[in-house]
C-alpha cells in the first residue's frame, strides 16, 4: 500500500504458507530481502493523479534471472 | 544454482493501466554487501572484571563483535559500518533498539548482544534485528567456557550469516595447513593449524620429515597426510582433538594426495608403481585395501562425491592430464574436462554440483570450478603459480595457496594461502606466520 507522495504506507508477503515452511529457507532470505529493497526505494516516483487506482501494488519478485550464471 | 542471496532489489515504476490491481514483474536486482552494525556486546562491570583477569582481555564484549564484524567483512556479503557512527549504547540497544538511529546511520541490520560470568562460564546472548521491518530477526542464548570466547564470535558469526543468506556460514572452522621456512631448496615444512580467521596458529609437527598433503576428515576433527619416512612417504592419521597421530600403513612404491571418503570411514589415494599410478581405498576399520582403477596411464587426486557414489581423479589416459569420473567402484569412466591446457587437483564441492580445478594453460595457473559433468567451466583467478584448491563446508569460498617467482639471484619466492568466492569476487590473502601452502578446510566445530 503506498501513500499519496510515494512512500510505502504498509508491505506484505503474500505468500504466507511459504515463509515458515521447512525447507523453503532461501524463500524467506529472499522475500525479506525484497521488502527491504522495497523500503529502501521509497518514496517512489508516482503519478499526481489517480491515487485510488495505484495506492495498492502487488510486486512480483523474480530472481531467477540473476540467480543464473 | 544458489548464488548471492543478499539481494537489493531495484524497483522500476512501470507506465500505470488502469486495472484494479497493478501488478509489477521485478526481475532484476543489484547485488551489493549488506550494511549492517555489530554492537558491542554489552558487559556489567562484574563480569567484565571476571573476564579480565581470566582472559587478560579488557573487554571481551568488544573483542567478540570485533570478531563478528570482521568474519562478516571478509565474507563480502556485509558491509559492517563503522562503530563511531553509532548512536546508542550497546546496553540500551539490546533491550530494544531505536531503530530511528540505526536506520539514520544506513544500517539494515542489526547485532546486540550481551556477555555475563556466570558459575565461571561465559554466558552470551545475541539479537539479530531488521533496522528496515523494525523487528527481531533471531535471538539465541548459550554457555561455554571463558576460554572458549573467540569460538563464540564465530558462532555468532555463522547463525547471523545463516538468517541473513539461508545458507550454512563457515566460520566457526580451522585450516589444517603445511608451514613453510627457509630458502627454497632447503624448506622446513611443518603441519600447521590455525582458525578460519588465522587466530590460534598452531604447529603440529617439529619439521625434522617433510609433511605434505593435509586433508580434514569432512564429519571430524581428524586429519590425513603424508610425511617422509626413510625417503618414502608414509600415510598419517592425526586426531587434531587428542593430538594421537597413528601410521595408517606402509604401501608398496609412493603414495601421493590421501583423502577421506564423505563418511570419514575409508581413505582413498593414489600409488604408484612400475611407471604407473592407480587409485585405491582403504577402509580404516580393517585396513582393507581396494584397488578402484587399473590402467596403464597415471591416476591420480581422488576425490569423492559427497554422498559417496562418484569419485573425481586426474589421468593422462588421453595423453595428457585431464579430470575423470567414475563410479565409486571404478565403473563408468568418463572424461569431463575438454578445455584447452592440463587440469588436476579435482575437489568435489560438499554441495555436490561442482568440481573445482587447477588448470595449467600457456604458462599460467588458473583455480576454477565447473560442473560434475564438465560444463559451465568457470576460471575464478590467474596467476604464475597456484594450486589445490580446498572447499569451505558450505561450498561458497575455495582456499588454495600460491607462490611467487623468483628473480634470477633465486630471491624473493613465496608461498601465501588465499581464498576466493565462488563467484570470482573477494579474493584475499589468508595471514599467516610463516609461508604456508596446502591449505584443508575443516567443517564446521559446531556441528
Amino acid at each position: 500500500m503506498l501513500e499519496p507522495d510515494g512512500s510505502v504506507a504498509k508491505t506484505e508477503i503474500l505468500d504466507h504458507a511459504r515463509m515458515n515452511k521447512p525447507g523453503q529457507g532461501f524463500y524467506k532470505v529472499l522475500a525479506e530481502s525484497a521488502l527491504r529493497a522495497v523500503k529502501l526505494c521509497q518514496p517512489l516516483r508516482v503519478p499526481t493523479t489517480g491515487y485510488e487506482r495505484w495506492k495498492e501494488l502487488q510486486l512480483n519478485f523474480d530472481a531467477r534471472e540473476m540467480l543464473e550464471g | 544454482m544458489k548464488k548471492n542471496f543478499l539481494i537489493l532489489f531495484l524497483i522500476v515504476f512501470f507506465p500505470i493501466k488502469a486495472i484494479a490491481l497493478i501488478e509489477v514483474d521485478i526481475t532484476r536486482g543489484n547485488l551489493n554487501p549488506l550494511p549492517l552494525a555489530v554492537s558491542p556486546l554489552s558487559i556489567d562491570d562484574k563480569s567484565k572484571k571476571s573476564f579480565e583477569k581470566i582472559l587478560k582481555k579488557e573487554n571481551i564484549g568488544s573483542e567478540i563483535s570485533t570478531i563478528v564484524e570482521n568474519n562478516l567483512r571478509t565474507s563480502g556479503l556485509f558491509n559492517p559500518l563503522s562503530k563511531e557512527a553509532f548512536l546508542q549504547a550497546p546496553d540500551i540497544a539490546n533491550l530494544k533498539p531505536r531503530f530511528e538511529d540505526w536506520n539514520l546511520i544506513k544500517a539494515q541490520a542489526l547485532i546486540t548482544g550481551k556477555v555475563t560470568y556466570v558459575d565461571e562460564k561465559l554466558r552470551v546472548e545475541f539479537r539479530l534485528w531488521d533496522v528496515l521491518a523494525a523487528k527481531e530477526m533471531m535471538a539465541l542464548a548459550f554457555t561455554t567456557v571463558p576460554s572458549n570466547w573467540r569460538r563464540v564470535g564465530h558462532i555468532i558469526s555463522d547463525k547471523v550469516y545463516e538468517r541473513l543468506t539461508g545458507e550454512k556460514g563457515y566460520f566457526d572452522t580451522r585450516i589444517i595447513y603445511v608451514a613453510e621456512e627457509g630458502p627454497k631448496t632447503q624448506r622446513k615444512k611443518r603441519l600447521a593449524i590455525m582458525d578460519q580467521d588465522g587466530a590460534n596458529n598452531k604447529f603440529l609437527t617439529l619439521g625434522n620429515e617433510l609433511v605434505l598433503t593435509p586433508r580434514f576428515n569432512p564429519t571430524s576433527q581428524m586429519v590425513t597426510y603424508l610425511s617422509y619416512f626413510k625417503n618414502l612417504p608414509r600415510v598419517y592419521l592425526l586426531d587434531i582433538e587428542t593430538g594421537t597421530q597413528e601410521v595408517v600403513g606402509d604401501f608398496p612404491g609412493m603414495t601421493f594426495a590421501p583423502r577421506f571418503s564423505p563418511d570419514g570411514k575409508k581413505i582413498i589415494m593414489s600409488f604408484a608403481k612400475d611407471g604407473k599410478s592407480d587409485i585405491y581405498t582403504m577402509d580404516l576399520e580393517n585396513r582393507l585395501v581396494e584397488k578402484i582403477t587399473n590402467h596403464p596411464s597415471i591416476d591420480t587426486s581422488p576425490s569423492y562425491s559427497p554422498n559417496g557414489k562418484f569419485i573425481a581423479f586426474n589421468s593422462d589416459r588421453s595423453g595428457y592430464q585431464q579430470i575423470y569420473i567414475m563410479k565409486s567402484d571404478g565403473s563408468d569412466v568418463k572424461r569431463i574436462s575438454f578445455g584447452n591446457g592440463i587440469y588436476g587437483t579435482p575437489v568435489w564441492s560438499p554441495r555436490g554440483d561442482l568440481i573445482a580445478f587447477t588448470k595449467l594453460h600457456k604458462g599460467k595457473f588458473y583455480i576454477g570450478v565447473m560442473r560434475t559433468d564438465g560444463k559451465g567451466e568457470r576460471l575464478l583467478t590467474e596467476n604464475y603459480y597456484q594450486e589445490a584448491p580446498s572447499w569451505s563446508p558450505n561450498g561458497r569460498v575455495l582456499i588454495f595457496y600460491r607462490e611467487t617467482k623468483t628473480n634470477a639471484k633465486g630471491e624473493g619466492f613465496s608461498a601465501k594461502l588465499w581464498s576466493i568466492d565462488l563467484t570470482g569476487y573477494n579474493e584475499r590473502l589468508v595471514e599467516t606466520e610463516t609461508d604456508a601452502s596446502d591449505p584443508s578446510w575443516s567443517s564446521l566445530l559446531s556441528n
